[in-house]
């Protein structure tokens, strides 16, 4: 069966029609949320109520590419999700110092794995990256995540966000760059075919 | 990244909707005309490219669990949905009733400021239309003698009507006609015994009050009668009206829209949170 066969059958109110298009789309709805929020859980949390969501306007969709629908609920409960973190944030753990006092720097809970030395593998550039993600803006990072890691258009973001097409360029480009500066210490680790032109743009820019 | 601080933000937003393809033709040969012409740019492009690369590279992040819905969650779901649309959509109608009211009632107050002075001559010029409706002789007009009645005028005090005979011939006639010594004396009043002629001076008793500015002597100083109209309003009382008119709606049902308007509101709040 395919999509627009499970799309009109999940409107008309069958839930089985409508759990296989979760099925079909829960990985990427997952993935974008979780490089929005940087916490699997959160992430768990905001693809869950998403799905809800989802549910809840099925009658109010009104064609178009579903994954884009999809994903667009999928952020708009991330927003949601952040703003109730906001309002009630968590408060990380702190370690004890050997006299039993707190460390109330939360320092040491920075990755120190990646260091320079360290030879970066898989995982450890997508740590990098997502610690650089995580530096970003939330309105910023939102952008990114979805049109480099979810692969959506502009036209798809700007309805997303609720923002005209020339703020999602905008705010692609800022988060580009912001990413590039971020990611610049740890350029000369990634694999050739990630780095960028090193000595050729010193030379340039001088 | 020195490459890039040289890149205009607009060039680095077409750099990127280049990398993403979502230029039209038109923008994209044009951009493809800047880059030959710019190496800055084509070293930033290749470095875009690259991050764009590697981000995109990063695994996909598999869901930890499926996130399929039971009938009883589905249930669940369909059973609130339209209680946040309800509630807010209530409360933005109370607020929206109560200041449709406000307004109204704020538009009305200044419609009755504006013809206020209009409203309160009105009880004034009905005073004086009262006053002379009143003033018809079945009650005691208020009078206020500035010359006898009947009584000409200092220059032609000899004319008498010719009805003078079949009408008794008031008091003080021709008055000032001419010397009143002249005329007849013990005619008696209103019983005119000939017919006067002309030239003749009227046999008038004449009262030797003097008059001064048109009133008897012994008229002055009274106060003949004061009228006011049937139902006589006070200007104060006009003016209190006039500064505080009477709201279009009670308090009570603006109370209870604002009331309304809030547990609506709250409601809504509440359910939204709640999700």
């Amino acid at each position: 069966m395919n999509e627009a066969d499970l799309i009109d059958r999940a409107v008309q109110g069958d839930l089985d029609a409508f759990n296989d298009l979760v099925l079909l789309y829960q990985d990427i709805a997952y993935n974008t949320a979780y490089r929005i929020m940087a916490d699997s859980s959160a992430a768990a949390d905001a693809t869950q109520e998403a799905v809800i969501s989802m549910y809840r306007k099925l009658d109010g969709y009104r064609g178009g590419s579903f994954k884009s629908w999809f994903l667009r609920i999928v952020t708009n409960a991330c927003y949601d999700e952040l703003r109730r973190n906001r309002r009630r944030p968590t408060v990380p753990l702190e370690p004890e110092t050997d006299d039993g006092e707190l460390i109330e720097s939360a320092d040491w809970m920075e990755d120190k794995s990646a260091g320079p030395e360290e030879t970066l593998s898989q995982k450890e550039l997508e740590l990098a990256i997502q610690n650089c993600l995580n530096d970003l803006e939330e309105k910023f990072r939102v952008v990114m995540v979805m049109v480099d890691i979810s692969g959506e258009n502009y036209d798809a973001v700007a309805s997303a966000i609720g923002r005209p097409i020339g703020t999602v360029k905008s705010r692609l480009a800022r988060a580009r760059l912001k990413m590039q500066d971020c990611l610049q210490g740890t350029m000369e680790l990634l694999p050739d075919k990630f780095r960028p032109m090193g000595e050729e743009k010193d030379d340039f820019a001088s | 990244m020195i490459s890039q601080a040289r890149i205009s933000p607009k060039d680095m937003e077409e750099l990127c909707a280049y990398i993403d393809n979502e230029l039209t033709e038109q923008e994209r040969s044009s951009f493809e005309e800047k880059l030959a012409r710019s190496v800055v740019l084509q070293k930033a492009l290749i470095d875009q490219r690259k991050l764009c690369e590697t981000i995109r590279a990063i695994p996909a992040r598999k869901a930890p669990r499926n996130f399929t819905l039971t009938t009883l969650e589905a249930r669940e779901a369909r059973k609130g949905r339209f209680l946040l649309p309800l509630f807010s959509w209530a409360s933005v109608l109370a607020v929206a009733l109560l200041a449709v009211l406000m307004v109204s009632e704020f538009a009305f107050k200044n419609f009755a400021v504006a013809t206020a002075p209009m409203e309160t001559q009105a009880p004034i010029l009905a005073m004086g239309a009262e006053s002379d409706l009143a003033a018809e002789p079945t009650t005691n007009p208020p009078l206020i003698t500035w010359s006898y009645p009947y009584v000409g005028g200092g220059a032609g005090g000899s004319g008498l009507p010719n009805t003078a005979q079949a009408q008794p011939i008031p008091p003080y006639y021709g008055l000032g006609g001419g010397p009143a010594a002249a005329g007849k004396q013990g005619v008696e009043e209103g019983t005119p015994t000939e017919t006067p002629t002309v030239g003749e001076t009227p046999a008038v008793p004449v009262e030797a009050t003097p008059i001064i500015f048109g009133i008897r002597e012994d008229a002055l100083g009274q106060v003949i009668e004061t009228s006011h109209p049937a139902e006589f309003v006070p200007l104060t009382q006009i003016a209190e009206a006039v500064a505080e008119p009477q709201g279009l709606v009670s308090p009570a049902v603006k109370l209870t829209l604002a009331g309304l308007a809030v547990v609506f509101g709250l409601a809504a709040l509440f359910l939204y949170r709640k999700r």
